[in-house]
């Protein structure tokens, strides 16, 4: 796990800094000092992501717009695309099947409004998610043609990835934002500010997993096929489509709950855009018994816990198996 | 040698590439949760205890036959592999030219391609755009720069990679067999910029099969044969014992040299109108001639540009099994070509060659004598009648010496003069 030793760091100059880079490889450095540069390695993720800032704007770049390049609709995809999959679960949940959202004290229509809003939000959370980790378990064989070829920092094509799916989730959320005052939901206020530290676990989280699974499938092919089904499943144990108040034994499965950072994530999600606590709603039903407005902080420690243990076990896979990339592409 | 010298650019230390061959996925899978403790795979080295240095501004080559394990070392020192035994160190940035569209991203137009690559090499994107109309006007891409790599022919890509490689001015540059891509006009504008990076003194490593091309280019080559290093020695000396070996190998294989590279011509270049061989002083064509006898070779050429262009001639002899007998050009001998059109001899007062059949060939070189404007043959062979019992190739300057009794000792072994390390 020896690195490449390269300082260069003053890439802003005019002036490319010329002979301050030099490399070093060993093939197979001593045990010890491996760990080591393994572990220094590991913690440096961030600094490598400066780094290579040029490299990472030009794929962020490309990867918008060529999500979208020859459609007609254009940028117009990413805020169609969640309405009309909203639209869709929102006739067969809410309106055929009768779904509620099963919380005491609420009139039918401020039951089917909220469980309406309620599945919205985690729905486009979740398929910002899933994109991001499924689409990224084939990032380093769709890049094959530059990790074979030339010296490439692939480390940057997952976050890619999970950055242009964050996009465009928070695009479909600012057209949430927009349309849900028209409704009569008001979630703008000062809990705006929780989004961003949200946002980032998220790309913390879905980063990790992203890591693991792309170096896995270099090796095993059969991981993005596996990693399908494993999210299909995963969607329906997280409540994206149900809620936890329509269970009415859910203690018994509780812990599906607590050890599934995806439902603390949308939690977090869901205390700032669908949670009321605004005068508006309230006026909707004066009895209801809604909850304040609470800070979403427990569900982001918990996310972030769970990204750190994601992250080390997922990039430490990628790095033991990156330099090994080349030879298997 | 110390490794870490400033005074290299590249340094080897006993390398090595074993590569895994793996039987089947599961057997991966298990090997991989068994911590090495279950094999499944096979190893094949591909590569064994390499060890040179580079100096700084120096070129050198790497010949060896398919398979040698050439392009798996310049693999490793471009850093896209790694070595599985010994060490390197490259200093400086490094820009390689290993196949067609190697670092690209078929996806990207040439204009993201141009930029990525840059970033990669550390450009930041104001010195890009400084630099992107350059090698735009170089790739003469026109309007192709901005779609998508995957649609340009192969000549566009090699263009566009020769562009951005030379451009990006990196301090080591590798390069894998390119030259024998593109069209004519290119591959000159190729050779120049090879050429001029060279004088500017920055390190090359260059693999190629064009062993002529290895010996203009390098001061130095290295003959890799099944991995390991057969010859490491002034570029001369290695691709005259490869070619040596080679010619070995594949006697009866008679297959094109590489002097017979003819590729398309252009009007604007420097060209051959035809190659004649004559009696020795007259306009007499002869074909069938005998060892002794005095002949010419006459070249008769068109460089339209001479102010630009400068150019030389050179003639060689090809036995119909394709062993290049002789050749010599007016770079070796130093002598200038005048522009326009004209004619050039190359005068042979006693042909030593014995019976067989010649190809012979005038071609049009540039003036580092790297690349290869125009070959042409004369219209017919050049069939060789001895009359004497001589056998073998070529009748020798010599004379025989008998001397009666043991007047001269016999010598104790051959003294070692040859072949320094």
């Amino acid at each position: 796990m020896s690195g490449v030793a390269s300082a260069n760091s003053s890439a802003t100059g005019s002036e490319r800094p010329t002979g301050g880079k030099e490399t070093i490889r060993e093939a197979r450095p001593p045990a010890g000092k491996s760990l080591r540069e393994g572990l220094i390695a590991l913690v440096s993720y961030p600094r490598m992501v400066v780094a290579q800032r040029e490299i990472l704007s030009n794929f962020y770049q490309r990867e918008l717009r060529a999500r979208f390049r020859g459609t007609v609709l254009g940028f117009v995809w990413p805020f169609v695309l969640p309405l009309v999959l909203f639209l869709v679960y929102y006739f067969v949940f809410a309106e055929l099947l009768g779904a509620k959202f099963g919380r005491a004290g609420l009139a039918d229509a401020a039951q089917k409004q909220l469980f309406t809003v309620y599945l919205f939000v985690g729905v486009v959370v979740w398929s910002g998610f899933a994109e991001s980790v499924t689409r990224n378990a084939s990032v380093i064989l769709e890049n094959s043609n530059l990790i074979k070829k030339i010296s490439f920092p692939s480390e940057i094509l997952p976050l890619n990835t999970v950055l242009a799916s964050v996009t465009i989730q928070a695009l479909a959320l600012i057209a949430y934002l927009i349309v849900a005052p028209q409704l009569g939901w008001n979630p703008w206020g000062w809990r705006m500010l929780a989004l961003p530290v949200l946002f980032a676990v998220q790309v913390a989280f879905s980063l990790g997993l992203s890591l693991g699974f792309s170096a896995m499938n270099v090796f095993v092919r059969d991981t993005q096929p596996l990693l399908g089904i494993a999210m299909t499943f995963w969607q329906f144990l997280t409540p994206v489509f149900w809620a936890r108040d329509q269970v009415p034994g859910i203690e018994k499965y509780s812990y599906v709950l607590t050890w599934n950072p995806m439902h603390h994530l949308l939690e977090g999600y869901r205390k700032v855009l669908v949670n009321p606590g605004t005068p508006q709603y309230r006026d909707l039903d004066a009895k209801a018994g809604f909850p304040d407005f609470e800070w979403p902080w427990a569900e982001c420690a918990n996310v972030a816990a769970a990204s750190v243990v994601v992250f080390v076990l997922g990039y430490s896979l990628f790095l033991a198996s990156k330099r090994k990339f080349a030879d298997e592409l | 040698m110390a490794f870490g010298d400033p005074k290299n650019a590249i340094e080897a230390e006993g390398l090595g590439k074993a590569y895994r061959l793996h039987g089947s996925p599961i057997g991966r899978v298990l090997g991989a949760l068994s911590f090495g403790s279950y094999r499944s795979y096979r190893e094949h080295n591909a590569l064994q205890d390499v060890t040179f240095t580079v100096g700084r501004g120096e070129a050198l080559g790497v010949v060896g036959a398919n398979g040698a394990g050439k392009s798996t070392l310049l693999k490793i020192l471009s850093g896209t592999t790694d070595p599985t035994a010994g060490r390197f160190r490259v200093a400086g940035h490094v820009a390689s030219l290993l196949e067609l569209g190697a670092g690209f991203h078929p996806e990207f137009s040439g204009r993201e391609n141009i930029y990525l690559n840059g970033a990669l090499l550390g450009y930041s994107r104001k010195e890009l755009d400084r630099l992107f109309p350059v090698m735009l006007e170089f790739s003469e891409l026109g309007e192709f720069i901005d779609r998508p790599l995957r649609t340009y022919s192969s000549g566009m890509a090699m263009r566009l990679g020769f562009s951005v490689a030379v451009h990006l001015d990196p301090e080591v540059l590798i390069i894998d067999e390119v030259f024998a891509v593109g069209d004519m006009h290119f591959a000159k504008k190729c050779a120049d910029k090879v050429y001029d990076f060279r004088r500017r003194g920055k390190t090359i490593l260059f693999c190629s099969h064009s062993l002529y091309d290895v010996r203009q280019l390098c001061d130095r080559a290295i003959w890799l044969d099944h991995g390991k290093v057969r010859l490491l020695d002034d570029a001369v000396t290695v691709t005259n014992e490869y070619a040596a070996f080679s010619k070995s190998l594949d006697a009866n294989q008679a297959r094109p040299g590489e002097w017979y590279v003819a590729p398309p011509k252009r009007e604007t270049m420097p060209s051959i109108d035809a190659v004649r061989i004559m009696r020795m002083g007259t306009d007499e064509q002869i074909y069938d001639v005998a060892p002794g006898d005095a002949i010419d070779v006459r070249i008769w050429y068109r460089n339209p540009d001479p102010y630009n262009t400068k150019i030389h001639i050179a003639v060689g002899f090809q036995r119909n099994d394709s062993t290049l007998v002789t050749a010599d050009t007016t770079e070796f001998a130093r002598i200038e070509v005048p522009g326009g059109a004209g004619c050039v001899t190359y005068r042979c007062p006693r042909l030593i060659l014995l019976s067989g059949s010649f190809t012979v060939f005038g071609v049009c070189l540039d003036e580092p004598g790297l690349h290869r404007f125009d070959t042409v043959m004369a219209p017919s062979n050049l069939n060789v009648r001895s009359r004497t019992k001589d056998v073998g190739l070529v009748l020798q300057d010599h004379s025989w010496i008998v001397e009666p009794g043991h007047c001269i000792p016999t010598p104790a072994a051959a003294p070692s003069s040859a072949g320094e390390p």
